[in-house]
């Protein structure tokens, strides 16, 4: 019998260039994504250091957030954006760029177009690259000077990464959904934080029932929050679910022969039973309720029906400290109902809360109520795609209806610039802390649009759908 | 990239001025942005001193060329004492035995990454390493079918 090898062992064994005594080895990248962001920094490096791109049909760029009218006028934009365009027209680069039906955010694009396949290694300097993970791909986030060697060679020196079983058990309960999980998985790594374990050598496979069982949306948005865990990347073994996602997508192999040999070759890329992972965690996801992230860390987290906690003795000096912190940057006092919390804003959007799924779960509980008229609702798809579909399906008219702002894709948290300065908003944004000058509390899109409704956070489990 | 085998130059807190140093030592958890990194690049920093550094940052700063050197905390406090006490105070760092010395007597060993010690003795950064490949990387996209 030939040893049992792990998703990680097999897209690793697939992607070693070389491997010398006394080296990193250097691993193939298929694909590395560029946005207006992270892009110009490497490609002014290649240039500087006079070298030349590998493989420009393996480099692919977007427009990633800088959308929105008002953003695009800042001339510091102007110029990201048109560096980034102007960088891939000379080198030959596919770049989704504005007016583009296909922009949008990266890692809304990339997965939507098929550009992402399960059993591939991806690099990004744009943060959240483990959203790729999502697709069974293996996606790391690189620094600049890696993004430059990438563009230069298709491939990096890099160290084999450890690899994390995190085992959902069970199914979540009505009214929880991807992003709660989610928070469930960082408040399990912030324990481990506190008992002075860091994540940042692991990538985390996500395995169990309630993988299995979530939508691809929710995958996407899993393994996109992961990154604020401290590990590497997510990855999630690639299933049924995933091929009937990838088919017919614009870079994926053509439907018939291709498609099916492709297919035959992507489920090569699972963990074999009795693979040794090196490390293991449990998670019941039958106790997870919906959940609100109350401060500045990824960790701090608790169910809606919760209250704000006492700052805990037990925890280390490091945290000790963040508490203090999130509580007086929130303006949060110990022991407050979260439900009691009054919001000042809500955002529907970004890479861990735009996808077509995530506006549905949202446009359901809007449906026939208005806005609250001290909260600032605005919804943003992540993508043109996503923007089509929706308003196809009419969601758009939901949301506006009730008095929600239909941003342009992408156009990310921009559209709350003229909300309260320091405002308290319930977004599905994947950033903690603040965003654009609002203080952020990160829900499930369900939860956000309960929130704009009521005017404050609230238990979605006991929502009257109309 | 230049040949790092063993440099003198001028040492610095990093929290006071440093200009001119090639040397920034630090009395805490050592962060700082990619961009930093870059902007003392290219101002001559050899080397950042501190008692810990994040696995982000070591990488980072190893493939800019800087050197993290991890130092005991009681260390830490003599050279920055040494700083304060003597105007141009310069230490010597010699990449290939791994020491740490000044012209009064002090000589500390650290560790380092043998792969990024090879590096950056043969003045190689990782895009060079990785084009030094080039024949390999061919001959895995023709195999493989990319």
């Amino acid at each position: 019998m030939p040893t049992p090898k792990t998703i990680l062992d097999k897209i690793w064994d697939a992607h070693l260039v070389q491997s010398a005594d006394g080296a990193v080895p250097l691993v193939y990248i298929d694909y590395q994504l560029l946005t207006e962001v992270a892009g110009p920094q490497a490609f002014e490096r290649l240039r500087s250091d006079g070298r030349d791109i590998w493989r420009p049909d393996r480099t692919i760029a977007t427009i990633d957030r800088n959308v929105s009218a008002k953003a695009a006028k800042t001339p510091e934009v102007e110029k990201q954006i048109q560096s980034l365009v102007d960088n891939c027209r000379e080198k030959c680069i596919g770049c989704f760029g504005i007016g583009n039906v296909n922009q949008g955010l990266i890692y809304v694009v990339a997965p939507e177009q098929g550009i992402v396949q399960p059993g591939m290694t991806i690099v990004s300097g744009a943060l959240h690259a483990s959203t790729c993970g999502a697709l069974g791909a293996l996606a790391l986030e690189v620094n600049a000077k890696e993004s430059e060697c990438v563009l230069a060679a298709q491939s990096m020196p890099m160290v084999k990464p450890k690899l994390m079983e995190i085992r959902v058990n069970g199914a979540l309960p009505p009214g929880s959904s991807a992003k709660d999980l989610a928070m469930a998985v960082l408040i399990k790594a912030f324990d481990l934080m506190r008992q002075d374990e860091l994540l940042d050598q692991y990538v985390i496979e996500y395995t169990g029932e309630a993988i299995r069982t979530l939508n691809m949306t929710g995958r996407l948005t899993l393994c996109n929050m992961t990154s604020y865990s401290g590990a590497l990347s997510a990855i999630i073994a690639p299933d049924e679910l995933t091929f009937k996602y990838l088919k017919g997508r614009p870079h994926c192999p053509m439907l018939g022969r291709e498609f099916d040999a492709a297919v035959t070759k992507w489920k090569s890329f699972r963990s074999d039973d009795g693979c040794a992972y090196d490390k293991t965690i449990q998670i019941d996801a039958s106790e997870i309720k919906p959940t609100v992230s109350w401060g500045i860390a990824p960790g701090f987290s608790l169910s809606i029906d919760d209250c704000i906690p006492l700052t805990d003795e037990h925890l280390n000096d490091f945290c000790h400290h963040l508490m203090h912190k999130a509580l007086k940057f929130m303006g949060f006092s110990p022991l407050w109902n979260m439900t009691d919390i009054a919001v000042d804003c809500a955002f529907i959007g970004s890479s861990a809360g735009g996808r077509l799924g995530d506006l549905r779960a949202a446009a359901k509980v809007v449906k026939g109520y208005k806005c609250n008229p001290n909260v600032t609702a605005v919804v943003s798809p992540g993508s043109g795609i996503v923007k089509m579909k929706a308003e196809a399906a009419g969601l758009d008219k939901i949301f506006l209806d009730a008095g929600f702002r239909w941003g342009e894709p992408g156009s990310s948290n921009i559209e709350l610039e003229d909300a309260p300065t320091n405002g308290i908003c319930a977004s599905t944004s994947s950033e903690f802390q603040i965003c654009s000058g609002v203080r952020t509390c990160l829900v499930s899109p369900a939860m956000a649009a309960a929130a704009a409704i009521t005017g404050k956070f609230t238990d979605i489990r006991n929502w009257e759908y109309r | 990239m230049d040949k790092y085998i063993s440099i003198t130059g001028l040492a610095a807190d990093v929290a006071k001025e440093s200009i001119g140093a090639a040397f920034l030592i630090s009395r805490s958890l050592f962060k700082s942005e990619e961009q930093t990194l870059q902007d003392w690049t290219d101002s001559g920093v050899k080397a950042v001193v501190a008692s810990e550094f994040s696995s982000r940052f070591t990488k980072m700063a190893l493939q800019n060329g800087i050197l993290p050197i991890t130092l005991s905390d009681e260390q830490i406090k003599q050279l920055l004492q040494n700083v304060s006490d003597r105007p141009g105070y310069k230490l010597t760092v010699n990449l290939e035995s791994q020491t740490v010395s000044d012209e009064f007597g002090l000589s500390v060993p650290f560790e380092a990454d043998s792969f990024y010690k090879r590096c950056l003795m043969d003045g190689v950064d990782i895009v060079s390493f990785a084009l030094s490949a080039e024949k390999a990387i061919e001959a895995y996209e023709e195999k493989w079918n990319k």
